[in-house]
């Protein structure tokens, strides 16, 4: 992840906050334009017209420079291997620290929907309930599989794995939800994006 | 004058009691800073449990609840290098449920606290740390030092079982081998029915002749034709 700096005028104070650690090798670029791609994924899930939501908050904390516009926004999501449309691109350091920005403002304005899906969650477990049963939380994951189903190779072994098994699809969907409530927090930024860089950095 | 400091978060209350060291007021918005910490005591607003403790407890606390968010975001386990060994506090995965399972003993009156904690708990339990470790003013010995664990942390993706099942088939297969072939017969030597015996050396024949050869022929002599 090479850091590009900007030329076009002063750095966006958000990624000013996210510190610089050196990757150890190409396969963790990767493993972390996964899981960007991946609480994105999520993100879109919640919201209906997620994806215009990422472009406004790319406006409001001035990545307008990273992310130009929805095309941009695509393909700097098509570096996640596991994309239909792969794109093979590495994300540079601002690029990744952008869409984890963006991913942490999002999870933040839906603080409150995540933490009624996840109660909900929890209650339906405990009782032994379909997690089916709750309709918001249902809607959500149908929202998931679907969006998952539709964009993602299924040529890939663990692709393959997640489209065959729907509750594993499920699962992955309720963990990322989970590290979305961390990511919405008071220090949910900085977490997160120290946490795509345990056990990737010398 | 004591100053008392709260932090909450909708299951979770955090508050702090202590001294500044300096009577003068911060110039940035009249509150004082509070430098030297008296007690700390953590509420769980769905129980009545309380943790609670000096700074030991309190730099402890920080730490491991700090270093299990981390762990829980990218599911890599972080050392935690308590301050003490009394008034640890151990935050660990349930194995199987979404819960988190926190541990407290009080060092001096042997009181020990146990309970499960949901994930939206954790992160109420999260908010109030982070909350503190945001506020400049209060206690900033504590800094937020929060890194990414090295490589050597990382588990393999792949179980060692899995990963070590060819290696030991493969083993075990030439083992057994080895052990079979010891209680197979030593074959014995067969001898060449087409083999002839090798003839007896001549030493008359066989004996270079040492003798410098004096065939009667005159030896050629440089210039002889001239």
């Amino acid at each position: 992840m090479p850091d590009k700096s900007n030329p076009d005028g002063e750095r966006p104070v958000v990624l000013e906050q996210l510190p610089d650690f050196p990757v150890s090798s190409p396969r963790a670029h990767v493993r972390i334009q996964q899981k960007i791609d991946l609480i994105l994924l999520a993100l879109e899930a919640l919201e209906l017209g997620g994806s215009e939501y990422m472009l406004k908050t790319a406006k409001e904390l001035q990545l307008k420079n990273i992310i130009k516009n929805r095309v941009i926004l695509w393909r700097l999501r098509c570096s996640n291997p596991w994309r239909r449309s792969y794109t093979r691109d590495e994300l540079s350091l601002e690029q990744a620290k952008g869409l984890v920005a963006i991913a942490c403002s999002r999870a933040n304005q839906l603080k409150v929907l995540i933490r009624q899906l996840l109660i909900a969650e929890h209650q339906m477990k405990e009782k032994g309930f379909p997690l089916e049963s709750n309709f918001r939380l249902s809607e959500y994951l149908e929202r998931f599989r679907a969006h998952f189903a539709s964009r993602m190779n299924p040529r890939r072994a663990k692709v393959a794995f997640y489209l065959a098994d729907e509750t594993a699809l499920n699962e992955l969907a309720l963990s990322l939800l989970r590290e979305l409530l961390f990511c919405g927090g008071v220090k949910g930024k900085e977490r997160f994006w120290i946490s795509l860089f345990d056990g990737e950095v010398e | 004058m004591t100053i008392k400091r709260q932090y909450s978060s909708p299951n979770c209350k955090l508050i702090l009691e202590g001294l500044s060291q300096n009577t003068d007021s911060s110039p940035l918005n009249g509150l004082p800073l509070m430098s030297i910490l008296i007690n700390s005591e953590c509420h769980f607003l769905n129980s009545d449990k309380i943790i609670s403790g000096g700074l030991d407890f309190f730099k402890n606390f920080v730490k491991a609840v700090s270093s299990y968010s981390q762990e829980f975001l990218s599911g890599i386990p972080h050392p935690i290098e308590t301050h003490s060994d009394t008034d640890k506090v151990v935050l660990q995965k349930v194995e199987g449920k979404d819960l988190h399972h926190l541990i407290w003993e009080s060092p001096d009156n042997n009181e020990k606290v146990e309970m499960d904690l949901t994930t939206v708990q954790l992160f109420d339990l999260v908010e109030t740390v982070d909350q503190f470790l945001a506020d400049p003013l209060t206690l900033p010995d504590i800094k937020w030092n929060v890194q990414p664990v090295s490589r050597r942390y990382r588990q393999i993706d792949e179980p060692l079982v899995k990963r070590a099942t060819p290696v030991g088939l493969g083993v075990a297969g030439l083992a057994l081998t080895g052990v079979a072939l010891l209680f197979a017969p030593i074959p014995e030597e067969m001898k060449d029915p087409n083999r002839q015996p090798s003839p007896q050396p001549n030493p008359s024949e066989t004996l270079p002749n040492t003798q410098a050869p004096n065939s009667g022929e005159p030896t050629p002599q440089p210039n002889q034709e001239k």
